[in-house]
């Protein structure tokens, strides 16, 4: 850092570069690094700090102060309120999330050409990008059995006869492990940032972007460095500004920037509930593998899946039930957590003045209110024919479920307020393509009516993607990355 | 739990009662064991601190208000009372017919549960099995 600041600094706290990538979660630090790669000068700014990926257990108490944006309290505020957590350090969302890997669907990409008349963008096209991505960030299946929770939900499909299926994860397994971690995540901070920085690119972690302007031809990025002791102003100038803060940060940033065209009105997301279920026997073992079993016979309506279940998990998951929720300490081997996860609602991004953090308003249809509560039912009645005894949805006030009789007694549709709606995945926010009274950025990510600037982000995907949607957000930002460099737009 | 700093803000002081109430709550049998609760505020009090920065303000308030409501009928502040009336309280306000009486106990209660379960249990997040019949400790 002190060699590139030296060589490239204007001024006192003003550094000039080709390239600046606000970012470095799986959009940004893809970019970041065949920018790099491509010879230009680029620095890749991050909010949050740059951490081992040891630095704390996977959704740890610990792991959430360190790595989630405002300790994951972030509400979207609506008749049915939703709780969503984004990543804030080094990598971003990809060293938060369980890392689960899907290609999206080509009936996604499909729906984006025809509504966002979005170009060149199918699986075919879009398949050498994943694999571009795939090679760098391993994907590899579980090297043996998965684990009983995992397999109990398959085993519960398997008697239905709904479709299951074992998902691979951004994971290079170790198999000749014999004692700790059984390999090692492939989050951005294992795999692109490492390239990035090989490349010669410059990581400026603790760095949060407050303001972007153009003038004489080139970009203009206020940003706020922080350290223990202090916080600084700085500005860095360069030909080509790629944001990728995430479909919360990204719209906020741009609209303090004054940028507004269709940026922030077209949030989407994966609404997500949880329930416990107890079974008979011993499912839940400390140092098990992740699960990584999703049931997939409901797609596109909603998928189920099943969540990391350690006793700090399951006690948070169980608070709907505070009565039961001693029965953690005691039955916790036989207890797991399961989710449904649908593709409704829509939300917008806003920003007040005053405040560092944006406000974000949710909207649930009775449609999508109503399609969650399927979901439940259906999460319930597989996890009764894989053996579960009681099941605990995750929503204060609601009934325990004792046997596949007791479903009935769910509501129909989940009530607003009662709703315990989170998410993990957000999108849509600056959607790209070419219809401009819907999108904020063209097919390959470059800001309508701004001169290179561009967006590489879950903001740039058109809707839900069904699956996981990292794997695609990196292939998206491979593809439109490789476009910018081949038209000289860096 | 009677050595809360004289330095402690109001809103600590009841972070600190809160948490170690709901630690009580949870683990009742371990007698002493205050650390629990001492863990639990400090987590509170770390996710106050990041929480976004339009919620903090309100949050605040909502602490303030909560610690105030005993005062009233039992003559003290929620941090003041003796454990048993705060299991009460805390009950009265989980109970309540105000929506954000009760959101309120259930935000505080799952995150604070969510700490001692962790201190607790931190040691589930190791890789490999426990002995047999170890009791999983962080």
């Amino acid at each position: 850092m002190a060699n590139f600041l030296r060589e490239n600094r204007l001024g006192p706290n003003k550094v000039s570069a080709d390239v600046v990538v606000i970012g470095s979660g799986p959009g940004g630090a893809v970019t970041a690094s065949m920018c790099a790669e491509a010879g230009k000068f680029v620095v890749m700014l991050e909010e949050g700090h740059n951490l081992p990926l040891e630095s704390a257990p996977h959704f740890s108490r610990e792991e959430i102060l360190q790595k989630y944006r405002n300790a994951a309290v972030n509400i979207g505020f609506g008749a049915a309120k939703i709780a969503y957590v984004e990543g804030c350090c080094v990598g971003g969302g990809s060293e938060i999330n369980r890392g689960l890997y899907h290609r999206a669907p080509e009936a996604v990409f499909d729906r984006w050409r025809r509504d966002y008349q979005v170009t060149a963008l199918s699986l075919p096209e879009l398949a050498p990008h994943f694999a571009a991505c795939e090679r760098v960030a391993k994907v590899e299946y579980l090297p043996g059995p998965a684990p009983q929770l995992s397999t109990r939900l398959e085993e519960g499909a398997h008697r239905l006869g709904w479709a299951c299926l074992e998902v691979p994860r951004l994971y290079a397994y170790a198999t000749d492990a014999t004692t700790g971690a059984p390999g090692r995540k492939q989050s951005m901070s294992e795999t692109f940032v490492p390239r990035f920085l090989k490349a010669g690119g410059e990581l400026m972690p603790n760095t949060c972007a407050t303001r972007i302007a153009r003038s004489a031809g080139r970009w203009t990025v206020h940003a706020r460095r922080s350290n223990p002791a202090n916080s600084q102003e700085i500005e860095l100038t360069a030909k080509t500004v790629f944001i990728a803060g995430g479909a919360v940060q990204t719209p906020l940033l741009l609209r303090r920037s004054g940028i507004r065209r269709n940026v922030g009105d077209s949030l989407r997301f994966h609404p997500m509930l949880k329930a416990v279920a107890l079974f008979a026997d011993e499912i839940n073992t400390p140092g098990e593998l992740e699960p990584v079993h999703q049931i997939k016979e409901f797609d596109p309506r909603f998928s189920m899946g099943c969540s990391m279940s350690k006793r700090p998990a399951l006690a948070l998951a169980m608070a709907a039930h505070p009565q039961m929720i001693e029965a953690v300490d005691g039955d916790w081997r036989r207890m797991a957590i399961y989710y449904v996860q649908s593709t409704g609602g829509i939300g917008r991004v806003r920003s007040f003045p005053g405040f560092r953090d944006p406000f974000v308003r949710v909207e649930l249809s009775p449609l999508d209110l109503k399609e969650l509560a399927d979901g439940l039912a259906r999460l319930a009645e597989v996890l009764f024919a894989a053996g579960a005894e009681a099941v605990y949805p995750s929503i204060p006030g609601y009934p325990v479920l004792l046997s596949p009789a007791d479903i009935p007694k769910l509501p129909e549709t989940l009530p607003p307020k009662q709703a315990n709606v989170t998410t993990m995945h957000l999108f849509s926010s600056c959607p790209m393509g070419e219809d401009m009274h819907k999108c904020a950025a063209s097919s390959f990510g470059r800001v309508h009516g701004a001169d290179n600037l561009f967006i590489a982000d879950a903001s740039l995907l058109c809707g839900p993607t069904v699956v996981n949607p990292q794997g695609t957000v990196m292939a998206v930002a491979h593809r439109n990355v490789m476009r910018a460099i081949e038209d000289r737009a860096i | 739990m009677k050595d809360v700093s004289r330095s402690a803000s109001q809103f600590e002081r009841a972070i600190l009662a809160l948490g170690e109430t709901i630690a009580w709550e949870r683990r009742s049998g371990d007698d002493g064991n205050t650390a629990l609760g001492k863990g639990a505020a400090d987590f509170l009090l770390s996710v106050h601190r990041r929480m976004p920065d339009f919620l903090r303000p309100p949050f605040h308030i909502l602490v303030l208000v909560f610690d105030l409501w005993p005062l009233l009928r039992r003559g003290r502040f929620f941090h003041q009372l003796p454990l048993d009336d705060r299991l009460a309280e805390l009950d009265t306000w989980r109970r309540s017919r105000l929506e954000i009486r009760r959101r309120f106990v259930e935000f505080y209660v799952s995150l604070g549960v969510f700490s001692v379960y962790s201190d607790l249990y931190g040691r589930d997040y190791q890789y490999g099995e426990l002995p047999p019949g170890e009791q999983a400790r962080s």
